[in-house]
């Protein structure tokens, strides 16, 4: 579609991939880069998927048990999604595709690079789950009201309050709750965490780019630090008045640091 | 109709900046609060009022179980019943429930249970319940596993209580080699198994599946009737007509000489119920994972259960949810109720949060005496 110059178009389906029937956002030019989202927003085109895009082919799925896409009964642990996307990758044909995941998708990334770094061009951690650093308490989501979260997790929740409507519709709040319960399934207790992970995440052996907002209030820079020290000659990027959720609290800084991340080692 | 008298042991000393401060009775709520010196009383006063109801000719007495807050104080409610057991002799001893997701070991159940059923000569009924959600914040178990844990428990510990051990179970979440459950219950094919609930539509069919005794708790008649409905419709659907003895109806009953002494008595002590007892943010009480889709989506269309600390005296009388008057007036409304909904049980909560012992006592004197007798026959 024509548009101001650099817009690419976006196209989204549901399609079953992997024996799941997931919605899947595509689009732009260029090698492929998987995005996995956190918690909160999935299924939804972006801004900042847009600027990717201009770069890379972007391959926003929903995950399974987000959005509009199934939840599979089988989806009980993280590892479960780290699986279903190396398996998309197979799927798809994506080779050496960027996985770039925030938070839960983070954390998804992680697991895939521990068990399969060669299915993987280049890794990007943005404000990942998965680890506990000691001495570090997370705060208390599922205890938390919807307008806590919001506070702990954007530096702006202004920004981010259009994604989570106070009156959504009836499609919109069955998306909300069936999310949260399958939050729950993965990261209720051990609390956003694989306690294996920490010391698998040696394994790691692509260039690794670890991006953190540098007032996450949820997962405190000690959780980047950490990520940082057990992922071999990975790099950090710390974004300045930003929180959890950088791709939109600081678009523009994250946008840059990834392309420049991903382009530099396209050499 | 029977009668079962049910108490919550509940902690009613909080501080006096309690409705300003505190956001919660549960999960958070400090055990600073908790004074063993009192609880030690307390305790020994509860069941002092439990025992007195075999005497007074209630036909069961019943306790239930509760984690980490002020509502009520038995964590562990087979230790009441053990200690009721022994100090009973014809009574049933109605536990409502065990909180069966919230065991590691469901097996554990199977053992108490049974034991409890053999020291009792027989007189366990056996609740099995999933806990409030705030029980899944309490013990930082994910409540997404709550409802699959619940059934493959029971399906454990009915096979326990009635297969010949030792055989292997093979579940999703429990794996044993040797279930071999001694000693066996005493009752044939075991004991009774009751499902307290607030009308969950998964929980009514199961419940109607299996012929268990559904019993409805903090709900306004018109939901009760509703459920009720569905349930006996269940029932059909599995080739049998509900009997009334499978139906139960939870309300907290207060009886005085008069309608308005008895208002006089007893509304602060129901109100510190619901609005101090089970204060708790939407959170803890309905936590993601802890109903199906459908129903959470039913509850927040019904935004039935989540204003119980709004609710008038005035309304929880009209809806239901309490039973409070003279004799001729506690009669008149459990008679009404009886029509309505058709249950053969009746389980009374006669004491509620902070009423005191005296006044407990006369309750359960007055309810024994005036109301019980007349409403027997139904």
């Amino acid at each position: 579609m024509a548009g101001a110059p650099g817009a690419v178009s976006h196209t989204e389906e549901i399609r079953e991939i992997a024996g799941v029937k997931i919605q899947l956002l595509m689009g732009g030019s260029g090698p492929p880069l998987l995005y996995l989202h956190g918690a909160g927003v999935a299924g939804v085109w972006l801004p900042f998927h847009e600027r990717l895009a201009r770069h890379f082919t972007v391959y926003a799925p929903a995950h399974p048990g987000f959005g509009k896409s199934n939840d599979p009964e089988w989806l009980d642990q993280i590892q479960d999604l780290a699986f279903y996307y190396l398996d998309l990758l197979d799927e798809l044909k994506l080779d050496g595709a960027h996985v770039v995941g925030l938070s839960l998708g983070g954390w998804i990334a992680a697991e895939m690079a521990v068990i399969c770094s060669h299915r993987i061009g280049r890794l990007v951690l943005v404000d990942a789950a998965g680890i506990r650093v000691p001495g570090v308490t997370l705060p208390d989501l599922f205890a938390m009201a919807p307008e806590e979260v919001m506070g702990i997790l954007y530096k702006r929740p202004e920004a981010a309050a259009a994604l989570y409507p106070k009156d959504p519709t009836p499609e919109q709040l069955e998306i909300q709750l069936r999310q949260r319960m399958t939050v729950a399934r993965l990261a209720w207790n051990p609390y956003f965490e694989d306690p294996k992970l920490l010391r698998r995440l040696r394994r790691v052996s692509v260039p690794t780019l670890i991006v953190w907002g540098e007032e996450d209030r949820l997962m405190p820079l000690a959780h980047a630090k950490a990520f940082q020290a057990a992922i071999p000659g990975a790099s950090l990027v710390v974004l300045p008045d930003c929180g959890h959720v950088p791709p939109l609290d600081a678009p523009e800084a994250f946008v840059q640091a990834v392309t420049r991340f991903l382009s530099a080692h396209e050499a | 109709m029977d009668f079962y008298y049910f108490h919550l042991m509940p902690w009613p000393y909080l501080p006096e900046d309690f409705d300003e401060n505190h956001r919660s009775a549960w999960v958070t709520f400090s055990n600073q609060h908790y004074d063993p010196e009192r609880g030690h009383a307390l305790y020994n006063r509860y069941l002092d009022e439990l025992e007195y109801a075999e005497a007074l000719g209630w036909d069961g007495i019943c306790v239930n179980e509760h984690h980490q807050n002020t509502y009520g104080t038995m964590p562990a409610p087979n230790l009441m019943a053990a200690a009721l057991a022994r100090r009973t002799s014809r009574a049933k001893i109605a536990i409502l429930g065990n909180g069966l997701p919230l065991r590691d070991h469901p097996l554990r159940v199977a053992e108490e249970i049974a034991m409890l059923d053999v020291m009792s000569g027989g007189r366990i009924i056996s609740g099995f319940v999933r806990g409030l959600g705030a029980e899944y914040h309490s013990f930082s178990m994910s409540p997404a596993f709550s409802r699959e844990r619940f059934l493959e428990a029971h399906d454990l510990i009915v096979r326990a209580w009635t297969e010949p051990g030792p055989f292997p179970f093979d579940g999703k979440h429990y794996r044993l080699r040797y279930v071999n459950v001694w000693p066996r219950p005493l009752q044939k094919p075991h004991p009774p198994i009751w499902i307290p609930s607030q009308g969950s539509a998964e929980t009514a069919e199961w419940a109607a599946r299996h012929r268990y005794p559904y019993l409805m708790v903090y709900s306004a008649l018109a939901v009760i009737k509703r459920v009720f409905g569905e349930y006996r419709a269940h029932c059909e659907r599995f080739g049998y007509t509900c009997p009334p003895s499978q139906l139960g109806w939870m309300a907290l009953t207060y009886v005085a000489e008069t309608d308005r002494r008895a208002r006089e008595e007893a509304e602060s002590h129901i109100m510190w119920l619901f609005r101090r007892g089970l204060k708790m943010p939407l959170e803890f009480l309905f936590p993601p994972g802890y109903m199906t889709l459908p129903s959470m989506l039913r509850q927040l269309a019904a935004k039935d259960k989540t204003d119980h600390g709004k609710r008038t005296f005035e309304e929880m009388q009209e809806q239901g949810y309490v039973v409070v008057g003279s004799p001729e007036t506690v009669v008149e409304r459990i008679r009404e109720a009886h029509e309505e909904l058709g249950f053969g049980i009746f389980t009374g909560l006669h004491h509620f949060g902070t009423l005191p012992h005296d006044l407990t006592v006369r309750n359960m004197e007055l309810f024994a005496r005036e109301v019980m007798p007349k409403l027997r026959p139904l």
